[in-house]
């Protein structure tokens, strides 16, 4: 009787150490209170090395309001700047000019500057990377101009700036003007040795943003852009499932096709002197959406622009492809199909020496699949 | 009043060690493949479940040989009283060793993503409380609520890994059969660890109602989870590839938490955190039965529920002072595995050969 | 620790000894009537109501009639005893015997009494004595009359489907409704009496070669045990015959349909119906008993399923929303998705309280409302409630002291806990809420699941007459898993559930075995 006695003591003393201990909520802060940072930029400072940039939604105004009132058109979001030697100082400026914590558990998009990206963005994602809560899927830009001002503007949506660049990338036709990228993909390619990032560039234009084009990089230092045009290229190597083609004919006529799909195949071989060819098979199949002047397709002329996409396109990618390799950029995977086939080979080559080396060998297909409404 | 039930069908057994061996054996599997053998490890983990078999051949064996006895009974019987014991108490050494340090982990990785401000001792106390209060149910209790929990997380657990599916290139995960050198059976012996939890059979393994039924049961557990860990590890390696898995503290956390639906879904990590912790949770209830009805029998005195109590604060203190920082956890983990390479495999091996030596049970 | 106590056979396992009442003490009876009469009559102190009929043969006192008029019917003791014995004074003009008086009644019921204390219990038991002169014996014939609600429909369980006759509180009616369905000559039924003060009657029924006879062996076991003065409503019972535990859940099921008792006692199960009260026990009882309704089983068997999975569903989100509302809004924002922490931010920029006190503050309210609004007298139960709760709720959300998103799930929380067919679990389930709403307050997402771990180990843990409380999950009973969730349909489900442990298999007659889970 004692002992049960002891041991149903020992229990309650137990069950209240454990409460007095838990008296506290160490973590509890009202939603309303925490600065739910939308996006942030980095950007080379006036003074200092590094400026941080943060895009905090007013609480207030996400709502929709009364309909019709002044309120509705409003400005929803405002930026906060930071400046410092390192990251971290520069964090610490940005949290001294807010009333609330920035929490970054939602933020949706970084933007980095140019000067900042041709630096080592290994440092910065780093930074980025490590708070805990920071979704991966954020979508990572680059700024040719001054990201403050970019994020500024009110945008003709009036969305705060990283829900913008969210729904931006969530439209399928879109993906291919700008080859979107997250942050956990841009983690990955920077620790994989056989492939480099590439990110899609923001910019400002009729008062509004633009997201076109790509950054290319090598290793983790921005060595290049590439035009719309290119991106498109480079999603038709990588692979995509809808964009875009204008095609000028031999004889004067014209030809735009969408729902551009492809699929590529590339082989390394390497020949008995050591040096190594790609080749690359690229399968493509579009739909007509234009035609000048206008005319039926019939088979001759699907034959035709079939024959002359086929050496556009060619052509093409192998333009990309000679500027990339000028660049030492790989945001193909050149080096990464040479580490499956050789990956003894592999180990003892350095892919950012080899690769300004290497030929490449194209061969691409197409086939014209719809006409739209009309025949 | 009726008495408490010890009885356990072959339902609760396979439910109760799937619980123990995938809460367990997750959460840093794609690590350890990725960096001990690089961009195939997912072989590595195969062939740890070719030897898991054959434990669970020996646990079996070991069972029939001592049907009412547990381990800590019939280690004086084999090996003679004081070198019993002491194998014992080194058996339950490690039981202690596997609690404190995957609470460890456990802990570190809640305060890491949800709950960053409270101080760690807090999140140990509750965690290790609530495991207390599972053990102190009883066999009975343990066993069923895994049997409860297991459709539930379950499922949610299969439609995370299943989502996390969607960014993943197969190059990643290529060239398949590249063999090189002696990686890959070195790579093995680090991979055995999910399997670690077989080792509470031969405390529990009395109490199977149905021994002959034990052998298809603990193989469909450990083929169950051997099953999910696999696809796992290579949605992990395929997403992020092997050089970058080694850049995360968590990488299977990572992984669902990118798995979404899209316009439905933001992200699965809740699902799969959820169920995972429910299963760590009972699997921690399950060890810390285990441990207390070792104890128990080791000394003769007093009874589980008596031991559940007194193990508590030493448990909290041996997590307190040696595993309270997240490198610690991480460098200890290869101690860990080696370690425990050696006595799950090492021990019943051990007390099978001098049991037909000696012919005894 | 707590439990092992009670776990444990309690310490005196003897039988109680029925106290001696102080004031009626077992004696013989007198011969002489009049003395006789004189000493019940002191014994029950003179109650009002008390009728003592004599019978007078040439002014001596032949027979006396003695009964409570409120128990016993006057018209039938006229009819049945005073008439004949009087015919019979009348005609032979002599003393009466017993064995001529027994010939002479009407009534069947009658037992001879020679004890003056076990007179008196059946004089307040409700059946009229009979003395006669020069006899020691009494005879005590049972002719009762006494005012009984009718059989109506059970008013905490109603079906839209179904029979609409519930129990009432008069024992012999409950018994008769289920002999009206259960026309099977293994049906068992003991009688019983408990309570010192009140020795109300129970009844044990169950189906012989059905039921598990370690379970009904154990009823008994655990009905003899009972050592209280009086016996109200069966709650009493079913909290001592419950296996103690400290614990928050019913394990027992108590109902006022006759149609699950009949139901269940088909399933193996055993029935035990207390006299003035409406609910009746069913043991043993698992969790998901308290989630089948008998309407399940009279629609087909997709709309049966369909309502199982909501009200699974429902009690699901009723007893976590809170929690997880609560760790999502202030500890852990980062887990919903963005539009929602958008939104949730701007409705609360002006709520003056923390979300915990915000949503604690909506929660008492809301349980002092239902608290009163039992005992609103009915013709102005409307307006009180729409008075208090809607305006009320509106009023608070203009001013911005609590914002809407906290009204709407508090009133969704709280109504949908009544999703669960069963009161007493529904309460239950009211209080385990809270635990989980100061878990999900404390330490968010981590929180809410440890806490919600707590409950199910708590319950894995429970037993109910030896029957696990989480069976079928608990145990995986394959054949009842199916039943559980899903409502199969009856070509497929010709077994009875394995959980009771059953003798007989097959609702049919065929033996297959018994399970072992």
């Amino acid at each position: 009787m004692k002992i049960r006695m002891l041991r149903k003591a020992l229990v309650i003393i137990m069950f209240f150490s454990i409460m007095t201990f838990t008296a506290g909520c160490w973590d509890a802060e009202e939603i309303n209170r925490r600065g739910v940072a939308d996006a942030v930029f980095f950007d080379a400072g006036n003074a200092n090395p590094i400026k941080i940039g943060v895009s905090v939604p007013i609480p207030g105004t996400q709502i929709p309001p009364v309909q019709g009132t002044s309120q509705q058109f409003e400005k929803r979001h405002f930026i906060v700047l930071g400046e410092g030697e390192s990251v971290l100082e520069a964090w610490t400026e940005v949290q001294s000019n807010v009333a609330s914590d920035i929490f970054f558990g939602q933020i949706r998009s970084i933007v980095l500057s140019e000067d900042v990206a041709r630096g080592d963005i290994n440092d910065l994602l780093e930074f980025i990377g490590r708070f805990p809560l920071i979704p991966p899927s954020t979508n990572v830009l680059v700024t040719k101009g001054d990201p403050e001002k970019l994020l500024e503007l009110k945008n003709e949506g009036n969305y705060i700036p990283g829900n913008y660049i969210d729904f931006y990338f969530q439209v399928p036709g879109k993906r291919t003007l700008a080859l979107p990228m997250n942050l956990w993909r841009v983690n990955s390619l920077l620790d994989k040795k056989w492939q480099d990032p590439y990110l899609p560039i923001i910019e400002q234009s009729q008062d509004n943003y633009r997201i076109a084009g790509t950054a290319v990089f090598s290793g983790s230092r921005m060595v290049g852009e590439l035009d719309m045009d290119e991106t498109q290229t480079l999603a038709l190597i990588r692979g995509a499932d809808v964009g875009y083609l204008t095609m000028p004919l031999s004889d004067g006529k014209m030809v735009a096709l969408y729902k551009i799909k492809s699929q590529t195949k590339i082989n390394p071989t390497v020949s008995n002197t050591g040096i190594i060819t790609f080749n690359v098979k690229t399968k493509i199949a579009g739909g007509v959406v234009e035609s000048q002047p206008r005319r039926e397709i019939s088979m001759d002329e699907k034959k035709k622009i079939e024959k002359e996409a086929e050496d556009l396109t060619k052509r093409k990618i192998e333009n990309l492809l000679v500027k990339l390799q000028g660049l030492n950029s790989d945001p193909v995977g050149f080096g990464g199909k040479y580490r499956i086939k050789y990956p003894q080979q592999w180990e003892k080559i350095d892919w950012r020496q080899v690769y300004p080396t290497v030929r490449f060998n194209i061969d691409t297909e197409f086939s014209i699949k719809s006409t739209g409404l009309f025949r | 009043m009726l008495q408490e039930k010890t009885g356990i069908g072959p339902g609760l057994l396979f439910m109760v060690l799937y619980t123990g061996l995938f809460g367990y054996g997750v959460m840093q599997s794609p690590y350890v493949a990725a960096r001990y053998m690089g961009n195939n490890g997912y072989w590595g983990f195969f062939l740890a479940f070719i030897l898991a078999v054959g434990l669970i051949v020996l646990l079996h064996v070991l069972g029939k040989k001592f049907p009412q006895k547990s381990i800590i009974q019939y280690l004086p019987d084999v090996c003679g009283i004081i070198p019993g014991k002491i194998l014992g108490s080194l058996y339950l050494l490690f039981i202690i060793f596997e609690i404190t340090w995957t609470s460890s982990l456990i802990v570190q990785q809640s305060e890491t993503y949800f709950l960053f401000r409270t101080p760690t001792s807090v999140l140990m106390l509750l965690y290790l409380g609530i495991s207390a209060y599972i053990a102190h149910q009883g066999i009975e209790g343990i066993t069923r609520l895994a049997a409860f929990v297991f459709p539930v997380t379950f499922v949610l657990i299969v439609l995370s890994v299943f989502f996390s599916f969607q960014n993943f290139e197969l190059d990643n995960i290529r060239p398949i059969f590249f063999i090189d050198g002696a990686k890959i059976p070195r790579g093995t012996v680090q991979m055995f660890y999910p399997f670690f939890a077989l080792s509470t059979v031969l405390m529990i393994h009395p109490y199977l109602t149905d021994k002959q039924q034990g052998l298809k049961t603990m193989l469909g557990a450990a083929l169950l989870s051997f099953v999910i860990i696999f696809l796992v590890i290579i949605s992990a390696i395929g997403n992020y590839s092997a050089p970058g898995v080694l850049r995360y503290g968590w990488p299977v956390i990572e992984v669902t938490r990118k798995a979404n639906l899209p316009f439905l879904l933001q992200t699965f990590g809740l699902f799969f955190t959820a169920s995972w912790l429910t299963l760590t949770l009972t699997a921690t209830g399950l060890f810390y039965y285990v441990l207390a009805e070792g104890s128990a029998q080791l000394l003769s005195v007093l009874n589980y529920k008596w031991f559940t109590l007194i193990l508590f604060p030493v448990i909290y203190f041996v997590m307190m002072l040696l595993f309270s920082g997240v490198i610690e956890v991480h460098y200890a983990f290869t101690y860990y595995r080696l370690i425990g390479f050696v006595l799950t495999l090492g021990l019943p091996f051990f007390v099978w050969i001098l049991s037909v030596i000696k012919n005894t049970g | 620790m707590f439990f092992d106590k009670y776990l444990k056979s309690p310490k005196n396992n003897t039988r109680i000894e029925k106290k001696v009442s102080s004031v009626v003490k077992h004696q013989e009876m007198d011969i002489n009537i009049e003395k006789t009469v004189q000493d019940i009559l002191e014994s029950a102190g003179n109650p009002g109501d008390l009728i003592n009929h004599g019978i007078e043969n040439n002014d001596t006192l032949t027979a006396a009639v003695i009964y409570l008029e409120t128990l016993v019917d006057g018209n039938l003791v006229g009819q049945h005893v005073i008439e004949p014995i009087n015919k019979f004074v009348r005609e032979n003009n002599g003393p009466l015997s017993p064995g001529q008086l027994k010939l002479q009644l009407s009534a069947s019921k009658s037992v001879e009494i020679d004890d003056l204390h076990n007179a008196v219990e059946k004089l307040v038991s409700g059946h009229a004595l009979i003395a006669l002169n020069d006899v020691k014996r009494i005879l005590a014939v049972s002719l009762p009359g006494f005012a009984k609600r009718a059989v109506e429909e059970a008013l905490t369980e109603k079906l839209i489907k179904g029979p609409r006759e519930g129990f009432n509180e008069t024992l012999n009616d409950n018994i008769s409704m289920i002999r009206r369905s259960l026309k099977d000559p293994n049906l068992r039924l003991e009688k019983k009496t408990v309570g010192e003060r009140t020795k109300t009657e129970i009844a044990v029924i169950y189906l012989q070669d059905v039921a598990n006879p370690a379970i009904v062996q154990e009823v008994h076991k655990r009905l003899e045990q009972i050592n209280i003065d009086g016996i109200l409503e069966s709650g009493y019972i079913a909290e001592f015959i419950s296996d103690k535990r400290l614990t928050p859940f019913p394990l027992v099921q108590e109902t006022e349909r006759t149609d699950r008792v009949i139901a269940a006692i088909l399933e193996g199960r055993v029935a035990i119906l207390v006299d003035r009260s409406a609910f009746n026990i069913i043991v043993p009882a698992t969790s998901n008993e308290f989630y089948q309704v008998s309407e399940d089983f009279y629609f087909n068997w997709i709309t049966g399923t369909g309502l199982r999975i909501i009200r699974a569903i429902g009690t699901i989100i009723a007893v976590t929303l809170p929690g997880f509302y609560l760790s999502m809004v202030s500890i852990n924002p980062e887990l919903l998705p963005p539009s929602v922490v958008q939104l949730e931010a701007a409705s609360r920029t002006q709520v003056p309280f923390p979300a915990v006190v915000e949503l604690a503050i909506t929660f008492f309210a809301f349980e002092v409302l239902r608290e009163a609004s039992v005992r609103f007298p009915t013709n102005i139960n409307m307006i009180l409630g729409v008075g208090g709760g809607i305006i009320m709720g509106l009023a608070a959300i203009n001013v911005g002291l609590v914002s809407g998103i906290t009204v709407a799930i508090v009133v969704f929380c709280v109504l949908a806990t009544f999703t669960t067919s069963n009161p007493a679990k529904e309460q239950s389930w009211r209080w385990i809420r809270y635990i989980l709403f100061a878990a999900g307050a404390t330490f968010g997402f981590v929180g809410v699941i440890s806490a919600g771990v707590l409950v199910l180990a708590h319950m894995a843990g429970l037993k109910s007459f030896g029957v696990s409380y989480l069976a079928p999950w608990g145990p995986p009973i394959i054949s009842d898993m199916a039943d559980a969730p899903v409502r199969i349909p009856w070509w497929l489900s010709y077994r009875r559930p394995p959980t009771y442990r059953p003798r007989q298999e097959d609702r049919l007659g065929k033996n297959e075995g018994e399970d072992e889970a």
